[in-house]
């Protein structure tokens, strides 16, 4: 019989599932997987995990209907990198920067979204009512992603830690 | 256990996370049952197994509970 089998036929009441779900988003693997979805998704399309397609505040001044400013976009051309959407990857700080912040009721994806000197919050005040908003915006695992975080890894992982119960 | 938790600021029901474990009263965790939870059609191929699944659970239930 398979891990459903053998789960379905144990009392498992006294499990504390919050310890689980700790242990379960502490794993690397389910990290990893949560931001780099995050950084890849935004880096494509230029959108937030909620939907926002992001502008800065200079280019929407500008009033041309691109995502940067004519100056940055000078900027990006030089350094090869894409003019046609917002991608906050530029050295690749950003990205590396974030992590999963676990307990047993909770688990917060964080980042570092300082640059410079400068929060980069600063350039999409435009868009946006506070750094929360922002920060929340961005750092959103899209809900398509958040189903394949269910059902390719949280599920995984809590068979295997109910399997290791089982077989202590 | 606290049922409540958060995952990225959003509040959800643990089981949310455990696949109706948590709700479950007879302790089964059936494949339907967690396609349902991801948003896919109940499959009528592993029908079968889960309503076997079922029934073997809900007879060690039993016998735990003799």
């Amino acid at each position: 019989m398979g891990a459903f089998g053998q789960i379905a036929n144990e009392n498992y009441s006294n499990i504390d599932l919050n310890k689980i779900f700790k242990k379960i988003f502490s794993k690397e693997d389910i990290e990893k997987y949560i931001i780099e979805s995050i950084a890849m998704d935004l880096y494509y399309s230029g959108t937030t995990g909620n939907g926002k397609l992001l502008q800065t505040d200079t280019a929407k001044e500008q009033g041309l209907g691109l995502p940067y400013s004519k100056k940055t976009i000078l900027f990006k051309e030089d350094k090869n990198q894409p003019t046609n959407r917002v991608t906050l990857r530029d050295t690749g700080e950003f990205d590396y920067s974030m992590y999963v912040d676990a307990g047993n009721l909770f688990a917060d994806i964080k980042a570092d979204f300082e640059k410079n000197g400068s929060n980069i919050y600063d350039n999409f005040k435009h868009m946006f009512k506070s750094f929360s908003d922002f920060e929340n915006s961005v750092l959103t695992l899209r809900k398509n992603r958040f189903l394949v975080l269910l059902s390719d890894y949280v599920i995984i992982s809590l068979q295997k830690e109910l399997i290791k119960i089982h077989t202590k | 256990m606290k049922e409540i938790i958060s995952f990225n600021g959003i509040l959800y029901h643990i089981s949310d996370f455990t696949f109706d474990f948590a709700k479950s009263k007879d302790n089964t965790m059936t494949k339907n049952r967690y396609n349902n939870i991801i948003g896919k059609k109940p499959n009528k191929a592993v029908e079968k197994e889960d309503k076997e699944t079922v029934e073997n659970g809900k007879k060690a239930t039993k016998k735990k509970g003799k």
